[in-house]
């Protein structure tokens, strides 16, 4: 008998098979995307993406109805997303769990209508959606499903018509996206939706097989820290000292014990202190207390069963061993806010620190290798006692994520949409702290725009774009984002990028080599220039970035 | 001699020709390297200074000239027949010169010597160019009130920009005013650097290599003087004159050049510049001006 309801469980165990066989073919996802670089890898963003929904939601795995699991996912994906894929796939499903926010349970018709209110969501959410995308593909499987979502109340039924729809679509994205059709693939992002939308049918079917067992968040662990978090404050003002934890065996048989009733429990353990937290099941009890007398606590919780994992600490020796609540520093100084922070995104040491040096207050490492997550953005943004931020993603698969930080965060914060490490310099050149917010907005977006940005890497795999028949290990010329050179040589590869790029008639070309350059290289390339283009200023700097032999910046 | 004397300092950066000509006085500053004071082109000149600077073991320092040595410069041309004195100096904001005139202006009060001192609010060839228009109109006869309101046009009509080779200088100095956020940028930053109204050093926009920031000068000044009209033209140069005279070229094609001053600019004007600045100065003719 097929279940009619989707009940908190299902949903729950439907989304951890949708992350795990996303994850399974991580690497085909991966192998699908057309633009042949090693980085912002589309399976790795989604997965990562989903994944962050599915650990919130795994936090909150005592729930009982769906939509609370439903809002635990949706802050998760808002958190976890990254690059543009996560970014899409993340709307997708905020859009889903907004949909069943209200819901105990779901049956086929609601299941339906929330994969529609995640494609209306995402599509909302891109400024210019692209057909032949994830967007498409969720898009035609919806439609699939609202069609025919009468045709069974067996969530399960509609669940594979709208895969079957997505499969569908899947294949006509080399269709509708030239790029695609042209290196003979499907659509990655559709691609990997599919293997989510797998996982979510499988779970309905019962037809999981777990890689490893469910790994599940202990929710007492996670209602201990949110409890701590709270109880930071004044030591002359904690009433109870003593942060008590510790377990009860119900099942102790060398001595007589009372009968156990959490309810009843909870109410006389209100006694002792405060910061209660007890969570029971047949067998233990989990309980966290901070109290004056934990030897009283300890002593009543006896009566029910022997006790196991003590731990005892005492709240107002630790408050004044940590660093950040020294005596000296018990009334700290309101931190002055500047008027502008800046916030960039930049892989290498070296680059980090030529954005440092021109003023960023925090660099966050990543872009070509790794696309910073929606919570990374937030973190920074938060750490600078600033009034308003600037963003400089530095990369196009960062645009979104960093667009969506705006959502986030209480502070007002303007992102320059920078897609290269070059255009990013060129508007903090822009960037006057003694200027308004419009001023500097301005300034910046006319002023990254007037610098010409190449980069040099390496194919991962075989590929066409653009014409080119590209072999894996090529090395590539990119010119703003666009393959303009691929050869066997690096430094042939260099000198041709630098030509397209027009460097002869420059004022100045700036060179950031990579950490997998070596200093002969370097010096090879610099006779090379000096030859090629004797009367343009160079400026050399060691950025340490991986992946990027070159990043060129001609001015 | 004429009715009104003109006095400056040597931060003015006229050169000798133009002084001795136009009969200005000049108070110098001093310049301290490795524990021996110069008097600025006097008994230091442009020249030497910029080839004792690299070998200086610690940057050198300036100081102003004391009351008493303007005491002195304006009691002497009261002697020689001055009857009023108009001291035109470097900017308040940059020296302490100009309190240095305005208390000897005090002190030589009581002995019936009148003078008026004048904060140029600008520094270097801009300055001296003031000076210069100052002196002329003395030497026409012209009364000190209107000297004094055209020293003021002129202040108003300063087209200065100005390149250096390093911020570190300005910055050592404590002469850089907000351009200091630049100072310690790992990029190679060349900032076009002005004189703001109050007489302050500040960088009007940071570009990258000498060539985009020399064009974006020609820009700007192209959109301060209107290109075609009639300019004096003040350049200027701390050792670097071929740099100068290539950039310099485009700037006089672009007008109507009725006076050209090129120089160096002086020991004590570069120890807060740094060697190697290059600085463009154009200065629209006025109507009333009589060449």
């Amino acid at each position: 008998m097929a279940q009619q309801q989707i009940n908190a469980t299902l949903f729950l165990r439907m989304m951890q098979a949708g992350a795990q066989n996303l994850h399974r073919h991580e690497a085909n996802v991966n192998a699908l995307n057309v633009f042949p670089v090693p980085d912002g890898d589309t399976g790795t963003n989604m997965n990562l993406t989903l994944s962050a929904g599915v650990k919130e939601m795994e936090k909150r795995s005592s729930a009982t109805t769906v939509g609370e699991l439903a809002m635990a996912f949706s802050k998760g994906l808002l958190m976890g997303a990254r690059g543009n894929s996560g970014v899409i796939l993340s709307q997708l499903f905020r859009g889903f769990a907004k949909a069943i926010a209200n819901k105990e349970s779901i049956h086929s018709i609601q299941l339906a209508d929330a994969f529609q209110r995640g494609v209306e969501t995402a599509y909302k959410a891109v400024m210019k959606p692209v057909e032949g995308t994830i967007l498409t593909v969720a898009r035609e499987a919806a439609e699939a499903g609202m069609r025919r979502s009468w045709y069974s109340e067996d969530p399960a039924v509609i669940m594979e018509l709208i895969l079957e729809a997505a499969r569908r679509s899947l294949e006509r994205t080399p269709e509708l996206l030239p790029v695609l059709k042209q290196a003979g693939v499907v659509d990655a992002g559709g691609q990997g939706l599919i293997y989510i939308y797998e996982g979510m049918l499988q779970a309905l079917q019962g037809k999981v097989e777990w890689n490893e067992p469910v790994q599940s968040v202990d929710p007492a662990d996670v209602l201990v820290e949110q409890a701590h978090q709270k109880t930071i404050q004044d030591p002359s003002e904690i009433e109870y000292g003593y942060c008590t934890e510790f377990m009860v065996q119900l099942t102790t048989d060398r001595r007589p014990t009372e009968p156990f009733s959490e309810e009843r429990f909870r109410q006389e353990m209100t006694k002792f202190g405060d910061s209660l937290l007890v969570v029971a099941d047949d067998e233990l009890v989990k309980v966290h207390i901070h109290t004056e007398y934990p030897g009283d606590a300890l002593n009543h919780a006896m009566k029910y069963g022997d006790l196991t994992r003590i731990k005892i600490d005492n709240m107002r020796e630790q408050y004044a061993s940590l660093p950040k609540h020294h005596p000296a520093q018990a009334n700290p100084q309101p931190v002055e806010q500047k008027k502008f922070g800046l916030v960039a995104v930049a892989a290498g040491e070296g680059v980090a620190d030529i954005f440092r040096s021109l003023g960023v207050d925090v660099v966050i490492e990543g872009g070509q290798t790794m696309n910073p997550s929606t919570e990374d953005l937030v973190n920074a943004i938060e750490e600078i006692a600033a009034e308003h931020i600037f963003i400089l993603p530095n990369n196009k698969n960062i645009i979104l994520t960093a667009e969506q930080v705006m959502e986030v965060v209480e502070k007002d914060v303007t992102m320059i949409p920078t897609r290269t490490i070059p255009q990013g310099l060129a508007a903090l050149l822009a960037f006057d702290a003694e200027s308004s917010i419009d001023e500097n907005k301005q300034q910046m977006l006319q002023r990254y725009r007037e610098v010409r940005s190449g980069e040099i890497t390496y194919a991962v795999r075989e590929s066409q774009v653009d014409g080119f028949h590209i072999q894996k290990g090529d090395f590539l010329g990119i010119e703003e984002g666009k393959i303009v050179v691929v050869q066997q040589d690096l430094l042939e590869t260099a000198t041709q990028l630098l030509r397209k790029m027009d460097a002869d008639e420059a004022d100045i070309i700036t060179v950031i080599y990579g950490k997998d350059v070596t200093d002969e290289i370097v010096e090879q390339l610099e006779n090379l220039i000096e030859n090629d283009f004797p009367d343009v200023d160079v400026e050399w700097h060691n950025g340490g970035q991986p992946l990027y032999y070159f990043l060129f910046s001609v001015e | 001699m004429s009715e009104v004397k003109i006095f400056t300092d040597s931060t003015a950066d006229l050169p000798l020709s133009y002084r001795q000509e136009w009969g200005i006085g000049v108070v110098p500053l001093k310049v301290h390297i490795d524990g021996e004071s110069y008097l600025d082109g006097v008994t230091l000149q442009a020249e030497k200074f910029y080839k004792m600077l690299p070998q200086a073991s610690q940057l050198p320092t300036t100081s102003q000239p004391s009351p008493h040595e303007f005491c002195e410069a304006y009691r002497e041309a009261a002697e020689n027949g001055a009857k009023q004195i108009l001291s035109i100096h470097i900017s308040s904001r940059m020296s302490g010169t100009l309190q240095s005139a305005r208390l000897a202006k005090e002190m030589v009060a009581e002995e019936g010597i009148e003078v008026t001192v004048f904060d140029s609010k600008t520094v270097s060839l801009p300055l001296g160019m003031i000076v210069l228009a100052a002196a002329r109109a003395a030497k026409q006869g012209k009364s000190l009130e209107q000297c004094v309101a055209l020293v003021e046009k002129y202040r108003q009509h300063q087209n200065l920009f100005f390149l250096v080779d390093t911020l570190e200088y300005l910055h050592k100095g404590g002469r850089i005013g907000k351009a200091s956020a630049l100072v310690g940028s790992l990029l190679n930053i060349k900032p076009v650097m002005s004189i703001n109204s109050e007489g302050e050093v500040f960088a009007v926009e940071k570009v990258r290599g000498k060539k985009k920031a020399f064009r974006r000068i020609v820009d700007l000044m192209s959109q301060a003087v209107k290109p075609g009209s009639a300019v004096r033209i003040g350049l200027l140069h701390a050792d670097n004159l071929e740099e100068l005279e290539k950039n310099a070229k485009q700037l006089i094609e672009m007008y109507d050049v009725k006076e050209k001053i090129l120089t160096t600019v002086g020991p004590v004007v570069g120890t807060h510049a740094g060697p190697k600045v290059t600085a463009y100065f154009v200065f629209p003719v006025l109507e009333e001006e009589e060449l």
